[in-house]
């Protein structure tokens, strides 16, 4: 699987600085337009916020894995930013959150080969080694590595 | 004997929690010693699809889904446990035992 496709070391980001949900959230959503996938950045995260406002991303173990759904996204593209500090994100497990890993998802459905990695990299994260692995590393392309 | 469980799970934007549901059930059904087999209804369409066999073995049906879900009439007359698609992420094994324990209080 080519993760590098749709995740390179332009998009991770280490020692993030953020105190809430929506500041992560909007850092994240810059390093995802330095990509140029992102037509509407606004409407972008307009959608990563609705869809947190349904149900929490924060799927335990410190992990957060916020996405939107919108017509401002070009391509499927991915942010990972590791936070200096956790935040709250009213996870399943109550935890707070120090790995994000944000996805941008264009509104057609379409038989995507980037939607398909977006899919495994998902997968991946109920892996708890994997999920440790990230936690511990601070090496930007080890970090692709471990989600590739 | 072990149990026979299928599953289908589903989320609104179809690329994340539909696959984390997924493994999620997998997982845990396998440390508990039971077969599971779950159908993904993501966004690049149905994978893992159950065929009309699986459907007749099962003993349980566990709809993980925030959204409709494709093709239901399929599992018509069999015992069904609905959950949202985030049930299986957070305790995956308390879900199947729920499922289960739904065809054993019958």
């Amino acid at each position: 699987m080519d993760v590098a496709t749709i995740l390179n070391v332009q998009q991770v980001e280490i020692d993030m600085e953020a105190q809430t949900q929506e500041e992560v959230i909007r850092k994240l959503s810059e390093k995802i337009n330095e990509k140029q996938v992102l037509t509407n950045k606004d409407a972008y995260i307009g959608s990563v916020l609705e869809r947190e406002s349904q149900s929490t991303t924060g799927v335990g173990g410190g992990i957060a894995i916020p996405h939107g759904k919108s017509k401002g996204v070009l391509e499927a593209a991915i942010a990972v930013g590791k936070l200096k500090t956790p935040v709250e994100w009213k996870s399943l497990d109550d935890q707070p959150v120090s790995v994000v890993i944000m996805f941008a998802i264009p509104e057609k459905d379409r038989k995507d080969t980037h939607l398909k990695l977006l899919s495994q990299i998902s997968m991946k994260l109920m892996d708890d080694d994997v999920v440790e692995e990230l936690k511990k590393e601070t090496d930007k392309q080890k970090i692709v590595n471990i989600l590739s | 004997m072990k149990r026979k469980i299928i599953a289908v799970t589903a989320c609104a934007t179809g690329v994340a929690h539909t696959y984390m549901a997924a493994k999620a059930l997998k997982k845990a059904a396998k440390s508990m010693g039971h077969l599971l087999k779950v159908e993904t209804q993501g966004a690049t369409g149905i994978e893992n699809e159950l065929t009309e066999k699986d459907v007749n073995i099962g003993e349980v049906v566990i709809f993980a889904v925030d959204t409709k879900v494709r093709d239901k009439e399929r599992f018509d007359h069999k015992r069904i446990l609905h959950v949202p698609v985030a049930a299986p992420i957070k305790d995956a094994e308390k879900v199947i035992s729920d499922a289960l324990a739904l065809v054993d209080n019958q």
